[in-house]
C-alpha cells in the first residue's frame, strides 16, 4: 500500500510539474518516486511486513508477500523503463508530464491487481491500468499507426471490460459476494448455483485472457504493439502482462481454486493453442517490434502453465520468476532496439546487420535478452522455463512436450536477430544513436540477469 | 583439494572472460598463452582430483544451493567420481593439447582472441557437463558446449554456408535437447530428486514400471543421438566441418560428440534396468556404425572422411553401450580421443600446409614434403584401424568381444562389419594423400611445408598416446601392460561387464578381424598406390576411369565384387539420406512453414474480423460448460 | 422491496442476458465507432441491472456499489473512447472502424 501511495503520488506531482517550463526534472521526479516505492516495496517484503495495511479499505487489499513480490517486479520493470525515457521521450515536449503521469497511474492500477482481495478491486484495478493505456497508446496524436492502435486496444479492451463485467455479475450471483475467500469457501461448501458459477468463471477467463494476450483473445496484441510508441510497447508487454498474471493466478488459485477440474481445461486448451498460435506466426515476421509481440503472446501460452499448475507448490515462485527474467530480457531488448530503429526509420531485422561492430555492448545485451527469452541455458530464461515446465510436468506431461517443442521452434526466430547481428555479412550504413541513460539501464538488467542466472533460487525466498 | 575443485572449471571461464574482454588489446602470444596456461592448470588439478579419487574415493562437492522449491533441492555442486574425473583428464588433456596446436594453426586469423575465448568457454561447459552431480549441471554444460559448438562452427561466419552448417547444428542438437530435457523432467517426477547419487541410491528400493524407465532411458538417448551424431540426427556433424579445423578436433570428435556416451554411460544404473533400451541403444549404434563407413568410403574431402569416421566410432561405441559393456565404450572413447584428435590436427596440418586445401584428389605423395605429420598420420590411421597393439586394436577388439559375448555372432558380425569399412576408408585416406605422386597445382607444391613446432609438438605426444593409450585396459589373457585396469578403475561406478567367453574364442576373435584388417590395409596399399587409382569425381567417373590401365584382371574383380558394390550401395545410402533424412526434417520445416502462414492470415488488421474471433473463442470457451 | 421479489430472480438474469447480447450483436455488426462505443455502454448496462437484481435478492449492498463503480469507470472509458475517436477523426476524416487495417499479420 505505501507503494501504491508513493506512486499515486508521484503521478499527481509528475502532471502538475509537466505544467512548467522546465521539465528536465520530470525523468528524475518520477523515476524518485518508483525507487522510493521499489524500496519501500523491498523493505516491507523482506522483513518489515505490510504494516497495518491490510485490513484497512474494508479488507479490499491485503498485502501479502506474493502481492508484495509482484510490486517488486513491476516497480522494477517501470524503473527500466523509465530509465529508458530519457530517450524513448525525447521528441516529447508539452506532453512529456502527461506521458509520466499516465505511465505511473497506470502503475497504480497494476499495484492494485497484485493485492486485491475483492473483485470490485480487481475491476478497478484493471480499469486503472487499462484507461491510460489507451492514451498511451495513441499519444503520437499524428501518427496513423498509433491512431489504429489506440482505436483497437481501446474498442476491444471496453468490448472485454463488458464480458469480464458480466462474469463477476454472475459468479456475485452464484456465491453472494465478491470476497474471492468468501467466493472460495462458497464453492467449496456446495452453497451456489453450478450453472451460473461456471459461466462467469468462463466469462472472466475470457477478461484475463484478453489481458494477458491469450489465443484466442490475443488479435489485439500484435497491431497494438506494432503501432504503439517502443517505450509503451515495451509497458505493455511487461507491467501489463505480469500484472495480468499476477491477477490472475490470484484469482484462480484462491478465488476458484475448488472449481479447479473445471476450469483447467479450457486454460489448458488456451495454453496450447497460445503458444503454437503464437509461435508459428512469429515465425514468418520480419519486423522486430510484431516478433516481440508475437514472442509476448507465447510467453503468455507458457505462463498460463503457472495457472494450471496453481495447487502445486512452488508455482507461484515459478510465476514471480518468469515474470521478472521475461521483463528484464524484454525491456533490454526495447532499449537496444530503440537505439537502432528509431533513428533510421526501420524496424525489420536487416537493421540490425552488423550491429555487434557498431555498438558491441548494445549487441551483446540484445544477444543476452534473445537468449533468455529463447531459455537457452545458463541465461535465467532458461530457469523460467524449467520451473514452470516442472511444476507443470506431473499433471499435463502432453502440454510441457507441446512447450518444449515450441520453445525449440522459438530459437529460430529469435536467432534471426543475432545472426543479423553477428553473422551477416551485408552491412548497412544506419548509424546507432544511443545515449548515457541507455547504457544505464542496459547495464543494470544485465547485472540482474546475471544475478538471477547464479542464483535463481534467490526469487523463491522472497515468496 | 575440495576449495580448488572450482578452479578446474572456473580457471577456463576466466580464461574466457580475460580473452574476451581484453583479447582485442592483447598481443597474439599473450592470448595464446593466457587460453593455453588455465587449461594446463586446470589439467594438473584434474590430475591431483585423480589421485585424491584413487586415494579416497570420489569427491563430493558443493558449492552453493541454486534453488530449493517444496522437496527439490537443486545445488551448483561437483561430484567427480572415477567416472567424471577420467573425462576431466581427457577434456583438459587433449583440450590442452588442441589449444597449444592452435595457437600456430589460428596464427594469422584476425580472430584469433574471438577463437580462443569461444575455445575456453567451451572447455567450461564441457566440464559442467561431466563435473555437474546432477542432471540440471549437466544439461547446462550440455547446452553450453551446444552454444559453443554454434559459435565456433559459424566462426568464419563470413562464407554463407558455414553460417548455415552452424545453425543446422544447433537446431539438430535441439531435437536431440527436447528429449534429454524431457527425460530430465520425467525422472524428477520419478524420483524427485535430480541428483545422480540420490536418484541411483534410490534405485534398488523403489519398484519402477520397467516401462517408466525405459521412456525415461529412451529420452535420455534421445538427447545422446543428437549430441553424438547418430543416425538419423547425425547429419549436422559432417556439416559441421565448415568449422577450423581444431574445432573438429576438440568439439567434433574428442569431447563434446562423446557427451552422449558419457551419458548414458553415468545412468548405467537406470539403463541396465531396461534391457529394451538397451537394446534400442545397441541397434541405433550398429545402424549408424555401418551407414556412416559407407558414405566415409566415398568421401573426397579429408575432414569429410573423418567426420563420418567419427559417426562411424561413437556408433560403435554406442554398441558397446547397448551390451553393456559401459566401460569398454568409455575406454574407446578415451582412444578415440586420442587418435581421432590426432588424425584431425595432421589433416589441419595438411591443410594448413597445402594453403587450404581440403579434397584429396588434389593432395598425394605429401610423405616427403611433411614427414612428421606423415607419421603421426600414419600411426592415427593404424590405431584406428585397429593394429595389433596401438590403442584402437584394445578397445575396439573389447566392444567386439563383449558384442559377440552378449549379442551372439550376428550383432557380432555386423559391428565387425563397420570395424572393417573403417579400415578401408582410413589406409584409403592416407595412402591417396601421403603417397603417389603431387596432384595440387605449381602454387600448392610451393607453398608446400611442414607445420611448425608448436603445431608438430601436439601431434607428436597425441601420436605418443595414441600408441600407448591401449594398453590401459589391456585383456586378461594377453599378459601385457595392465589388464582390465580401466575397467577395474571405473568398478565403483560402473559394474564390470561379464565377460563369459573362452580364451581361445576370444583368441580367435581378435586374429580373424585383425588378419582382416592387415589384408585390407595391405591390399588397399597396392590398390591405391601401385595403380595411381586415384578417387575421381562422381562427375568425371567415365571420363577418368577409361584412362586407368586394365593391368590385372584380380583387380577388376576385386573392384566388382567389394569397391563397387560398396560404391553403390554408398550412393544409394547418401542419396536415401538427402532424401529422407533431410526430407523428413524439411518436411516437418514446410508442413510449420504452411501452418504459420495460416496462422498468420487470422491478422488480418481488420478489428471487426478480430471482434468476431473473439466472440466465436468466447463461444468455444462456454461450449466447455456441457463437456 | 417484497414486491420486487415476486418477481423471480431468473427473469432478471434472461433479461440481462438477452440485453448484454444485443450489445454484443451490436459492437461486431456496426461499423460506426461512436454506435460501436453505445453498444459496448449497452452492455455495461446489462451488467449493472443484473448487479442490482442480484443485490436485491441477496440482501446484500456489495453489488450495488459494484454498479457505482461500474458507473464511474464506464464514464471514464467513454471520456477516453471519445477523445481517442476525435483524434482519429481529425486524421482521416471517418469513423469507420473498419477502414483502419494497415498494422497487419
Amino acid at each position: 500500500m505505501t507503494a501504491l501511495l508513493i506512486i499515486f503520488a508521484t503521478a499527481i506531482f509528475v502532471l502538475f510539474a509537466g505544467l512548467t517550463k522546465n521539465r528536465s526534472w520530470l525523468q528524475p521526479l518520477a523515476l524518485t518516486g518508483c525507487g522510493l516505492a521499489l524500496g519501500v516495496t523491498l523493505f516491507e517484503l523482506l522483513g518489515a511486513g505490510p504494516g497495518g495495511w491490510n485490513h484497512m479499505y474494508a479488507d479490499m487489499f491485503e498485502f501479502t508477500d506474493y502481492a508484495l513480490a509482484f510490486s517488486a517486479v513491476a516497480l522494477v520493470s517501470a524503473l527500466l523503463i523509465i530509465g529508458l525515457s530519457g530517450y524513448g521521450f525525447r521528441s516529447l515536449h508539452d506532453t512529456l508530464g502527461d506521458n509520466y503521469g499516465l505511465i505511473l497511474f497506470s502503475l497504480c492500477g497494476a499495484l492494485c491487481m497484485f493485492s486485491f482481495t475483492n473483485l470490485t478491486m480487481l475491476f478497478l484495478g484493471i480499469e486503472i491500468l487499462s484507461i491510460p493505456l489507451y492514451v498511451l497508446a495513441g499519444s503520437r496524436r499524428n501518427d496513423l499507426s498509433g491512431n489504429e492502435a489506440a482505436l483497437k486496444y481501446f474498442l476491444m479492451g471496453a468490448f472485454t471490460t463488458g464480458i469480464l463485467l458480466f462474469g463477476m455479475a454472475l459468479v456475485y450471483g452464484a456465491t453472494a459476494s465478491f470476497d474471492i475467500h468468501s467466493i472460495a469457501s462458497a464453492i467449496s461448501d456446495g452453497r451456489h448455483s453450478a450453472g451460473m458459477l461456471h459461466t462467469g468463471i468462463i466469462l472472466i477467463l475470457i477478461g484475463l485472457g484478453f489481458k494477458v494476450s491469450a489465443v484466442p483473445f490475443h488479435f489485439w496484441a500484435p497491431d497494438v504493439y506494432t503501432g504503439s510508441p517502443n517505450l509503451i510497447t515495451a509497458f505493455m508487454a511487461t507491467v501489463v502482462k505480469t500484472a495480468g498474471f499476477a491477477a490472475f493466478y490470484r484469482l484462480f488459485s484462491v478465488g476458484f481454486a475448488p472449481a479447479i477440474d473445471f476450469w483447467s481445461i479450457p486454460v489448458a486448451g488456451m495454453a496450447a493453442l497460445t503458444m503454437t498460435v503464437a509461435n508459428l506466426t512469429a515465425i514468418f515476421q520480419t519486423d522486430f517490434k510484431r516478433m516481440i509481440a508475437y514472442s509476448s503472446i507465447s510467453h503468455a501460452g507458457y505462463l498460463l502453465l503457472a495457472i494450471l499448475a496453481c495447487d502445486v507448490p512452488g508455482s507461484e515462485g515459478a510465476l514471480l520468476f518468469y515474470s521478472l527474467t521475461y521483463s528484464v530480457a524484454t525491456i533490454l531488448a526495447f532499449g537496444a532496439y530503440m537505439t537502432i530503429a528509431e533513428p533510421n526509420d526501420d524496424g525489420s531485422f536487416e537493421a540490425f546487420n552488423g550491429m555487434s561492430k557498431k555498438q558491441p555492448l548494445l549487441a551483446a545485451v540484445l544477444a543476452i535478452s534473445m537468449l533468455s527469452l529463447a531459455g537457452i541455458p545458463p541465461t535465467a530464461g532458461f530457469f523460467g522455463k524449467y520451473f514452470l515446465f516442472t511444476a507443470a510436468f506431473a499433471k499435463y506431461p502432453w502440454l510441457i512436450v507441446l512447450a518444449v517443442i515450441n520453445s525449440a521452434v522459438s530459437i529460430y526466430y529469435y536467432f534471426k536477430i543475432i545472426i543479423a547481428m553477428y553473422f551477416t555479412r551485408e552491412e548497412n550504413d544506419y548509424a546507432v544513436v544511443t545515449s548515457p541513460g541507455i547504457r544505464w539501464v542496459v547495464v543494470l538488467g544485465l547485472l540482474l540477469i546475471a544475478f538471477l542466472t547464479i542464483v535463481p533460487g534467490s526469487v523463491y525466498a522472497l515468496i | 583439494m575440495d576449495a580448488f575443485l572450482p578452479l578446474i572449471p572456473f580457471l577456463p571461464l576466466i580464461g574466457f572472460a580475460i580473452n574476451g574482454l581484453f583479447g582485442a588489446r592483447l598481443s597474439k602470444t599473450a592470448v595464446g598463452i593466457i587460453g593455453s596456461g588455465v587449461l594446463l592448470v586446470s589439467f594438473l588439478l584434474s590430475v591431483a582430483c585423480f589421485n585424491q579419487v584413487a586415494a579416497s574415493g570420489a569427491i563430493q562437492h558443493t558449492m552453493y544451493n541454486f534453488f530449493t522449491i517444496d522437496s527439490m533441492r537443486v545445488d551448483f555442486g561437483f561430484l567427480v567420481d572415477q567416472l567424471s574425473v577420467w573425462m576431466m583428464l581427457i577434456v583438459t588433456g587433449v583440450g590442452f593439447l588442441i589449444h597449444v596446436y592452435s595457437i600456430g594453426y589460428m596464427h594469422d586469423d584476425e580472430g584469433f582472441w574471438k577463437f580462443f575465448a569461444y575455445l575456453n568457454l567451451f572447455i567450461f561447459s564441457m566440464l559442467l557437463l561431466v563435473m555437474g552431480d546432477n542432471l540440471l549441471m549437466l544439461f547446462f554444460g550440455w547446452e553450453g558446449v551446444g552454444l559453443c559448438s554454434y559459435l565456433l562452427i559459424g566462426f568464419w561466419y563470413t562464407n554463407k554456408e558455414y553460417g548455415k552448417a552452424a545453425r543446422k547444428a544447433f537446431i539438430m542438437n535441439r531435437i536431440g535437447d527436447l528429449g534429454l530435457l524431457l527425460g530430465i523432467f520425467l525422472i524428477f517426477k520419478t524420483f524427485g530428486s535430480l541428483n545422480f547419487t540420490d536418484i541411483f541410491s534410490r534405485l534398488p528400493e523403489m519398484r519402477l514400471d520397467p516401462a517408466a524407465v525405459t521412456l525415461i532411458c529412451l529420452l535420455l538417448f534421445v538427447g545422446a543421438m543428437g549430441k553424438s551424431a547418430q543416425l538419423p540426427l547425425y547429419t549436422w556433424l559432417p556439416d559441421a566441418m565448415a568449422g577450423p579445423t581444431p574445432v573438429s578436433a576438440l568439439i567434433h570428435a574428442a569431447t563434446m560428440v562423446t557427451a552422449g556416451v558419457y551419458l548414458v554411460a553415468r545412468c548405467n544404473p537406470l539403463y541396465s534396468l531396461s534391457p529394451d533400451a538397451l537394446h534400442v541403444v545397441a541397434f541405433v549404434g550398429m545402424v549408424t556404425s555401418i551407414f556412416a563407413a559407407i558414405i566415409g568410403l566415398r568421401q573426397n574431402d579429408i575432414k569429410k572422411v573423418l567426420a563420418y569416421s567419427t559417426v562411424s566410432q561413437l556408433g560403435l561405441m554406442f554398441i558397446g553401450l547397448g551390451m553393456g559393456a559401459y566401460a569398454s565404450a568409455m575406454f574407446h572413447v578415451t582412444t578415440h580421443a586420442f587418435f581421432k584428435a590426432l588424425l584431425f590436427l595432421a589433416a589441419g596440418s595438411i591443410i594448413h600446409g597445402m594453403g587450404g586445401e581440403q579434397d584429396i584428389r588434389n593432395m598425394g605423395g605429401l610423405r616427403k614434403a611433411m614427414p612428421v605429420t606423415f607419421w603421426v598420420f600414419l600411426i592415427g590411421t593404424f590405431a584406428i584401424s585397429g593394429f595389433p597393439l596401438l590403442s584402437g586394436f584394445f578397445s575396439k577388439d573389447e566392444i567386439l568381444a563383449l558384442t559377440y559375448a552378449h549379442g551372439g555372432v550376428w550383432w557380432w558380425g555386423f559391428a565387425g562389419f563397420g570395424a572393417l569399412l573403417t579400415v578401408i576408408y582410413m589406409s584409403r585416406l592416407l595412402y591417396v594423400t601421403f603417397f603417389g605422386e603431387f596432384r595440387g597445382t605449381e602454387e600448392q607444391k610451393h607453398h608446400l611445408h611442414e607445420s611448425p613446432a608448436v603445431m608438430t609438438v601436439p601431434l607428436v605426444i597425441l601420436a605418443i598416446l595414441s600408441v600407448l593409450g591401449g594398453l590401459l585396459n589391456t585383456p586378461h589373457f594377453m599378459h601385457l601392460g595392465t589388464p582390465q585396469w580401466l575397467a577395474s578403475w571405473f568398478g565403483p561406478v560402473i559394474p564390470a561387464a561379464d565377460m563369459h567367453l573362452p580364451e581361445s574364442t576370444e583368441w580367435s576373435l581378435m586374429t580373424f578381424t585383425t588378419s582382416l584388417a592387415l589384408v585390407i590395409i595391405a591390399g588397399l596399399y597396392f590398390v591405391y598406390t601401385r595403380r595411381g587409382n586415384l578417387p575421381v569425381a562422381d562427375e568425371a567417373q567415365t571420363g577418368l576411369t577409361r584412362v586407368v590401365a586394365n593391368k590385372f584382371y584380380v583387380d577388376e574383380i576385386y573392384d566388382f565384387l567389394f569397391v563397387k558394390p560398396v560404391e553403390i550401395g554408398s550412393r544409394l545410402l547418401h542419396y536415401a539420406d538427402t532424401l529422407f533424412v533431410d526430407g523428413i526434417v524439411t518436411g516437418v520445416a514446410k508442413g510449420v512453414e504452411r501452418l504459420g502462414a495460416q496462422f498468420r492470415k487470422l491478422q488480418n488488421g481488420n478489428i471487426e474480423y478480430y471482434l468476431i474471433g473473439m466472440v466465436a473463442g468466447a463461444v468455444l470457451l462456454l461450449l466447455s460448460l456441457f463437456v | 422491496m417484497e414486491e420486487l421479489r415476486t418477481i423471480p430472480i431468473e427473469y432478471y438474469l434472461y433479461l440481462s442476458t438477452v440485453l448484454f447480447c444485443i450489445g454484443v450483436l451490436g459492437v461486431l455488426m456496426r461499423r460506426n465507432a461512436i454506435v460501436v462505443l453505445m453498444c459496448v455502454e449497452l452492455m455495461l448496462n446489462a451488467v449493472n441491472l443484473l448487479l442490482a437484481a442480484f443485490s436485491t435478492y441477496l440482501s446484500d449492498a456489495q453489488g450495488q456499489i459494484m454498479v457505482f463503480f461500474i458507473m464511474v469507470v464506464a464514464a471514464a472509458e467513454a471520456a477516453v473512447g471519445l477523445g481517442i475517436l476525435v483524434m482519429i477523426y481529425r486524421n482521416t476524416k471517418s469513423t469507420d472502424i473498419s477502414l483502419l487495417d494497415k498494422l497487419r499479420n
